[in-house]
């Protein structure tokens, strides 16, 4: 692979409407312990080879979201009670998540969950576990991934616990790859780094999307980088979709730009009072 | 004079700390996979035992029948896992414990009414020669035991650490949410870790039981077991071994040095006192899994 270059925003080519979702979610409803209801009639798509954004603060439902379309959502006594998940044409809700995986959906959670105690390496073969690997299969699964992220080759027999959390977020992103999925889950990659490692990180995700043609739904808090990257996005509030468009609609967006991107319309921080004031309205409202 | 002595401690030690360490090795690969802690074990090794007795009193040759009782005893760990465990998926570490504490009642009944209490000879399958070194006598049986355990033991550790079915497994070890995120077949991982505890528990019987008289009482030996895990650590494979021997050889010295003047139970407290110390001073044991804390 080459070096990243700069880029303004993901590639034009698939930046249009998508023809053949990946993944449908049609007017889903999630409860934990079959009474406590997050998400309320939500739907999504995401079309072969596109970024999408799902945006909100933080309790709106984002990480129940792509748990629910992972099945992860299961271990915690969570269930799709409405609505309908569709991936590559199959019925994915409510299954067994080991199922998912198989059929090409990684989610990588939230909080660059690496297995501590095992080493870089490790942490990529056990990802091996759907895929048929035979040893040349898995060495050349190990090398593009070492590839993508040149730093875990040089780490490779470090225990993943020991890394720094930017090397960690690659590990997790990295280990997904390993099962050649066709549509990535990522839960709030940016989360606790620096800029700059959350710039490297993004350069890496839109890379991946470019290179590898690999879909991917992207869960952030930082609307601004993630619409750098995604071709269109959605706003999760209260466990409902309150907005969607492309990237230039949302990045343009006045609601958007004063709540979510910290920009007023004269080009100022809103204070945090006014965004407060604006949860409370939506609350009512809502 | 001491050097004999200090030798024959060594012998019995080593011999004492592999059996115990085969015994650890099952509670390891146990525990590891869905954090449950088999009390069961020794009863484990008890039923191997009697079951390789049984088929050797039908005249058969005596590898067959100990790798006709390892294939028995993988498919009762499989069904333990499936029907004993399996439905108390989601139940607290207490209620599995609690599952393992009936099994351990349940295979100690069953080995005392198809056993019964008397003490049989386990057949000499490891030869019967003695060396002599210096005059310190050692037993063929006890070396070859000792090489027994000690080659299972690197073999688990090897397979967890570098073959993908073992990475799996200590994934699954590690976080059970993680390796389903990435595709691991979580329950088929537990299944083989109790299979392979229960083939374990066959090579232990192999290598500790030849030439011995032997009764259902063995399974007691699980509990001194318990504080070679602890002190290997809980997750440890290849710990276990080293474990087993400090234990082993700290009995032995207690036997030798100590016994005399307590009546015999300084050995017997020996393995007691160290865990309560390793419990305090190092809780995750001298090879186990504390979470990695990063400033
Ligand atoms: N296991 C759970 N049981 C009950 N409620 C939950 C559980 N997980 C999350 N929730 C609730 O669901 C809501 C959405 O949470 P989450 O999906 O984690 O939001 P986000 O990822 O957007 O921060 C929150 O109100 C949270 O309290
Ligand atoms: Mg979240």
């Amino acid at each position: 692979m080459q070096p990243i270059v700069m880029q303004q925003g993901p590639p034009p080519a698939s930046s249009a409407a998508p023809i053949a979702p990946v993944l449908s979610v049609t007017n889903v409803e999630v409860r934990y312990q079959g009474s406590i209801l997050v998400l309320k009639n939500v739907s999504l798509t995401v079309g072969e080879g596109e970024v999408v954004a799902l945006l909100g603060s933080n309790g709106a439902g984002k990480t129940t979201t792509l748990k629910s379309i992972s099945s992860l959502i299961q271990s915690e006594e969570g269930r799709v009670t409405e609505g309908q998940i569709h991936f590559l044409g199959a019925h994915i809700h409510n299954q067994d998540p080991v199922s998912t995986v198989r059929r090409g959906l990684v989610q990588v959670m939230e909080g660059r969950r690496v297995l501590e105690h095992m080493s870089v390496e490790q942490n990529l073969i056990v990802a091996s576990a759907p895929i048929k690997a035979n040893r040349q299969r898995l060495r050349q699964a190990l090398d593009e991934i070492y590839g993508v992220f040149p730093i875990l080759a040089e780490f490779r027999d470090r225990q993943s616990g020991y890394l720094s959390g930017g090397q960690q977020q690659m590990l997790v992103i990295g280990r997904a790859l390993m099962a050649k999925p066709r549509l990535l889950l990522l839960d709030e990659p940016s989360l606790g780094l620096s800029p700059l490692l959350v710039h490297t990180i993004f350069k890496s995700i839109a890379r991946i999307n470019r290179e590898l043609g690999t879909s991917i739904l992207l869960v952030e808090q930082n609307a601004k980088v993630a619409l750098g990257v995604a071709h269109r996005g959605y706003v999760l509030e209260n466990g409902r979709i309150v907005m969607e468009g492309t990237r230039h609609e949302l990045l343009n967006n006045e609601d958007l730009k004063e709540f979510y991107l910290g920009i007023s319309a004269t080009g100022q921080r809103k204070s945090f009072k006014d965004i407060k004031q604006y949860r409370r309205r939506r609350r009512w409202l809502g | 004079m001491l050097w004999e002595t200090l030798l024959r401690v060594l012998v019995s030690g080593i011999a004492n700390g592999a059996i115990y360490a085969s015994v650890a090795v099952g509670f390891s690969i146990i525990y590891r996979s869905g954090k449950v802690f088999n009390i069961a074990q020794g009863e484990m090794l008890m039923l191997a035992t009697f079951m390789a007795m049984t088929f050797f009193g039908m005249g058969m040759n005596h590898w067959v029948a100990l790798a006709l009782t390892a294939t028995a005893m993988g498919l009762l760990g499989l069904g333990v896992e499936r029907f004993v465990l399996r439905p108390l998926v989601g139940q607290s570490e207490m209620a599995l414990f609690m599952a393992t504490l009936g099994l351990l009642l349940v295979l100690n009944g069953l080995g005392v009414i198809m056993f019964g209490t008397e003490p049989r000879l386990f057949p000499d399958v490891l030869g019967t020669e003695r060396w002599l070194v210096g005059t310190v006598s050692i037993k063929q049986s006890a070396v070859l035991g000792t090489a027994l355990v000690a080659g299972s033991v690197a073999g688990l550790a090897w397979f967890f650490r570098s073959t993908r079915t073992g990475l799996f497994m200590t994934a699954v070890a590690e976080s059970h949410q993680i390796a389903r995120s990435l595709g691991v077949n979580v329950q088929r991982s537990i299944g083989l870790s109790w299979a392979i505890a229960g083939v374990v528990a066959t090579i232990s019987a192999a290598a500790f039981m030849s030439g011995r008289s032997v009764s259902p009482e063995i399974a007691s030996i699980a509990f001194v077991a318990l504080p070679v895990v602890l002190l290997s650590g809980l997750e440890s494979i290849g710990g276990v071994m080293l474990g087993g021997i400090i234990v082993g050889v700290g009995q032995s010295m207690a036997a030798a040095w100590l016994d005399p003047y307590t009546e015999g139970g300084a050995s017997l407290l020996f393995p007691f006192a160290l865990m309560m110390l390793i419990l305090l001073f190092r809780p995750q044991g001298l090879f186990g899994w504390k979470r990695v804390e990063r400033i």
